[in-house]
């Protein structure tokens, strides 16, 4: 089986503009995964094509690009996913600078998963043995806690494509994660840092997190828990 | 450039983020990756980890310690797998402390869920009554060990431990007989930085991209490893790797043992419950070389089932688990099932195969992550490892199963600790003359090269050979190709050339000395395999099938001496429990 | 705290809530306004039956705070849309002052309407 790849291609040292390239590729399966079809590429066909990848199997959160016009996980996504008949595009995820080929700068998007302060903050002295939980407050953060920090959401929501300084639904999903953790003892520290114009507010629910996360997780349900607590704190 | 820094740590998995928060306040931490903390291969392990919390059911460390003395086939050093196991217990509490969110059990607890080759006295009052499965290995859900990876990453957020995120080392800098920093190339500039430390530890990970079909993520290609090794320093017991029983077909792609410990039965073409016959006590939950080992001789029997492209496989079957269980307690891997295979766990089963998984060797160390530089057990200055980059040893010939997350927080603590204290006297000792000179000669010899090999092509065919030729069963014959071969391809590897010149974020740049790592690392596991004439753990010999305890109690370390691999031994420790046949 | 990624510091809690409580307010008189205009069989459009409604103070008041709500909604929401874009803050200062310059022009000449009946 054969399929062909159209790559956004741009070296920082040579190209003063992206560009694309098609690579048409042989001896594919449907059931192979994109990031399959990239190495393949890469082996033997163009070494210089570049691209983030670890773990292979949609855990590590290192592959996420546009496919097809939508946020992906190059190794969640099969051959027989897409509309592999047709030219399959693959480009960098959007509104990040870009450093090389299909790899963004993450350093923003890791600045703001820094400033929600993602850790449990306790100020009592632990007691001997664990803290108890409930197993429905601890399944209650089993979602938000599968979070890969791909940053496939953020660089699909419109809010951050016009505003580089909104948090974004990566960040926020984490503010959520510790802001309603039982053990937690700083919720309010969190949903200061949240609750400003360019924090939560940002969110006008437009899904496009949803749809982008490759972990299926409800993003934009847990942001509008947080706008519930800001709500009731404030009124 | 040149950075300094009191400690430098290599690797930002488990075991290196847990060693950084022990380094204290006064003094300067830097942890370097090659890529972001939170794409670091821990994040991969799913079903527990394990303690004897005794929170569903009676236990005790004791327990723990002997179901590990008697997996690693008595070949784990028992002071280690004693202070392991003990400390489990406090450092799961901590993990907790720090926020990891657990499942739990209906009164609060950290829930608990039974694994392969963990066990108690059914009698608990007659330890030598017959053994059976025990609740012991800790979860959330099954990404325990993304979770895990997670807040260690916070909790050095917290403390604002310094990141170089995307810096790949490419030397271990020693001067007079003292470890004193680091080479690393920084990815996104293709600058080589020199890191001049009081103290290193490694903390790389595994190799298991050795392998063809293997769980490992691609980044697992034994730098760590082999950076030390060519350094001059021993690896130990290299020719135990570990393969996991349930790797998805074609894949490798883990799927948990939780899986089993939830009830998952494995199961041959005849619909047969296979385990039965081979560990009739424990059944499906025997340890991971047994399993495997048994999926192999089920193949090779005829009770394989075969797939579309001829390869073979077993199912692992859930189907009576009920939809609850699975979307409650396993929901990522039956996720992976239905992702790449197609297949929907709740009414089919699962197609799996044997999987590289863990490198029980690597770098030895003592208790305390310190490196020992020769079998006899002198230690390098200043140099630490912890996780699987090292062998302390607690998993000798066969880990068992959530020993490796514990593995990681118990001796990547204690190694941040001994480097806590060893700073309080140490100097900075001098960096030699150009110490980046090796790491820019290597990169400028592959930049300009010439050649005609593609590293790509080298790579695999490492790969196929490994697993072709040293995987579950081993004979002499294929071993003695295999040495050969791995030889000839790093011969080959020296005439590589690649298409990317450039200097920024040139992957192909480091995907090629990743290779060389990757072969020295191969050619270390087929030369200590064949050297090594017994079975005995995950090392199951065709022409040695018997376990030899009067010629092979020992631990072998390879050493690199005038250009070529050298074998030693050591002694194993043992304290509590003396070597007995292991039968399940 | 750096000023990047907070925007200005006051909670925007009441502000997301009052859009969403006028938002229903005025989706409800709305729907009142024009089954009074258009479907009430005494309604009609003649200047004298809308003079004689306005004769009520309940109504007037009813009709002024509609003209408020109306347009604090419509502002705050024409000035939320403006927030989505990174701004300098001379201009996002400057297009605030021209929304609340518009929300009193509009509600004086509003209410002086109402209010001349």
């Amino acid at each position: 089986m054969q399929v062909t790849f159209r790559i956004q291609k741009y070296n920082p040292e040579t190209d003063t503009t992206p560009y694309y390239k098609e690579f048409v590729v042989d001896g594919v399966d449907e059931t192979w995964r994109v990031l399959d079809v990239l190495e393949k590429i890469k082996g033997s066909m163009d070494g210089t094509l570049t691209y983030r990848r670890s773990c292979a199997h949609g855990v590590c959160g290192s592959d996420g690009m546009r496919i097809n016009g939508r946020n992906r996980l190059a190794c969640s996504i099969l051959l027989k996913d897409l509309n592999y008949r047709n030219v399959v595009t693959l480009e960098p995820l959007p509104s990040m600078p870009v450093i090389k080929d299909l790899v963004v700068d993450l350093s923003d998007f890791y600045k703001k998963y820094e400033l929600v302060k993602p850790y449990l903050i306790t100020k009592t002295n632990p007691p001997e043995a664990e803290r108890l939980q409930s197993n429905e407050d601890a399944e209650k953060l089993f979602e938000s806690a599968k979070c890969i920090l791909c940053a496939c959401c953020s660089t699909s929501c419109p809010s951050l494509w016009t505003n580089e300084n909104y948090l974004g639904p990566a960040a926020l999903l984490k503010a959520y994660r510790f802001t309603f953790d039982t053990r937690d003892e700083a919720p309010e520290e969190r949903l200061d840092i949240v609750d400003t114009q360019d924090g939560i507010w940002r969110c006008h629910t437009i899904f496009n997190c949803i749809e982008a996360c490759p972990k299926e997780i409800n993003i934009t349900w847990h942001i509008s828990q947080l706008k519930k607590a800001l709500v009731n704190r404030e009124i | 450039m040149v950075h300094t820094f009191d400690v430098i740590i290599v690797g930002a998995g488990g075991a290196g983020l847990r060693a950084a928060l022990e380094i204290p306040q006064g003094f300067s931490c830097a942890v370097l990756s090659k890529v972001y903390p939170s794409r670091s291969h821990t994040g991969t392990a799913q079903g527990g980890v394990c303690a004897a919390l005794a929170n569903e059911e009676e236990d005790s460390w004791e327990w723990h310690m002997f179901d590990t003395v008697k997996g690693s086939d008595y070949l784990g050093d028992q002071d280690s797998i004693e202070i392991m196991c003990r400390d489990a217990i406090r450092a799961i509490i901590e993990l907790e402390h720090m926020g990891l969110p657990f499942s739990r059990t209906p009164d609060g607890k950290i829930a608990q869920r039974m694994f392969g080759g963990h066990t108690r006295p059914e009698n608990p009052a007659d330890p030598n009554s017959k053994r059976v499965a025990v609740r012991r290995a800790c979860y959330s859900a099954d990404r325990t060990g993304h979770v895990m990876l997670h807040t260690l990453f916070e909790n050095c957020i917290k403390q604002g431990v310094n990141f170089y995120n995307e810096f790949f080392v490419t030397d271990l800098i020693i001067n007079k007989g003292v470890c004193c920093g680091v080479v690393a190339m920084e990815i996104g500039t293709g600058e080589i930085h020199t890191f001049h430390a009081k103290a290193v530890m490694f903390a790389t990970g595994g190799y298991g991209r050795a392998f063809r079909i293997t769980s490992n993520a691609l980044i697992g290609t034994g730098d760590g490893c082999n950076i030390a090794y060519e350094n001059g320093i021993p690896m130990e017991d290299m020719e135990f790797f570990q393969f996991h029983p349930t790797g998805l077909w074609k894949l490798g792609i883990l799927i948990s043992e939780a899986a089993r410990g939830e009830g998952g039965i494995l199961r041959n073409n005849a619909g047969e419950r296979f385990m039965e016959r081979y560990a009739p006590t424990v059944k499906d939950l025997a340890p991971r070389d047994m399993v495997s080992r048994a999926i192999y001789t089920e193949i090779k029997e005829g009770r394989g089932i075969k797939g579309s492209d001829g390869t073979y496989y077993v199912n692992l079957d859930l189907t009576h688990l009920g939809a609850q269980t699975i979307k409650d307690k396993i929901p990522e891997i039956t996720g992976f099932a239905r992702t790449y295979l197609g297949v929907e766990p709740l009414t089919e089963p699962i197609p799996v195969q044997p999987t590289a998984h863990y490198a029980m060797g690597g770098i030895p160390t003592d208790n305390d992550a310190r490196v020992f530089l020769n079998a006899k057990g002198k230690i390098l200055p200043g140099f630490y490892a912890a996780g699987e980059c090292a062998c302390v040893s607690v998993h000798g010939a066969n880990r068992l199963g959530t020993n490796s997350l514990l593995d990681i927080i118990v001796f990547g603590r204690r190694g941040g600790k001994a480097i806590a204290q060893y700073l309080k006297e140490a100097e900075f000792t001098p960096l030699p003359k150009h110490p980046e000179g090796k790491s820019r000669k290597m990169v400028d010899d592959i930049l300009s090269s010439k050649g005609t090999e593609n590293a790509a092509q080298i790579r695999t065919e490492v790969q196929e050979q490994m697993m072709d030729k040293c995987s579950v069963y081993r004979e002499a014959k294929l071993m003695k190709e295999l040495v050969g071969d791995v030889r000839d391809l790093k011969r080959r590897y020296k005439n590589i050339s690649i298409a990317d010149h450039g200097k920024k974020f040139n992957t192909e740049l480091m995907e090629a000395i990743e290779l060389r790592h990757l072969l020295g690392t191969a050619e270390t596991i087929a030369v200590c395999a064949l050297n090594r004439q017994e079975s005995r753990g995950a090392h199951a010999r065709v022409d040695f099938p018997k376990r030899d305890d009067k010629k092979w109690l020992k631990h072998s370390f390879i050493q690199h001496e005038d250009g070529k691999p050298k074998i030693s031994y050591k002694p194993v420790v043992i304290t509590k429990f003396q070597p007995k046949e292991r039968v399940y | 705290m750096s000023s990047k990624y907070y925007g200005s510091r006051g909670s925007g809690a009441p502000s997301w809530y009052l859009q969403r409580v006028t938002g229903v307010v005025l989706f409800v008189v709305a729907i009142g306004h024009y089954i009074l205009m258009h479907y009430h069989i005494d309604s009609g459009h003649t200047y004298d039956a809308v003079l004689a409604r306005m004769q009520n103070p309940l109504y007037k008041m009813l009709q002024i705070t509609f003209v408020v709500i109306g347009l604090y909604h419509g502002l705050s929401g024409t000035w939320n849309v403006f927030r989505d874009y990174k701004m300098p803050g001379w201009l996002s200062w400057t297009i605030l002052g021209l929304l609340y310059t518009a929300g009193v022009a509009f509600a004086g000449l509003g209410i002086a309407t109402i209010l001349s009946f």
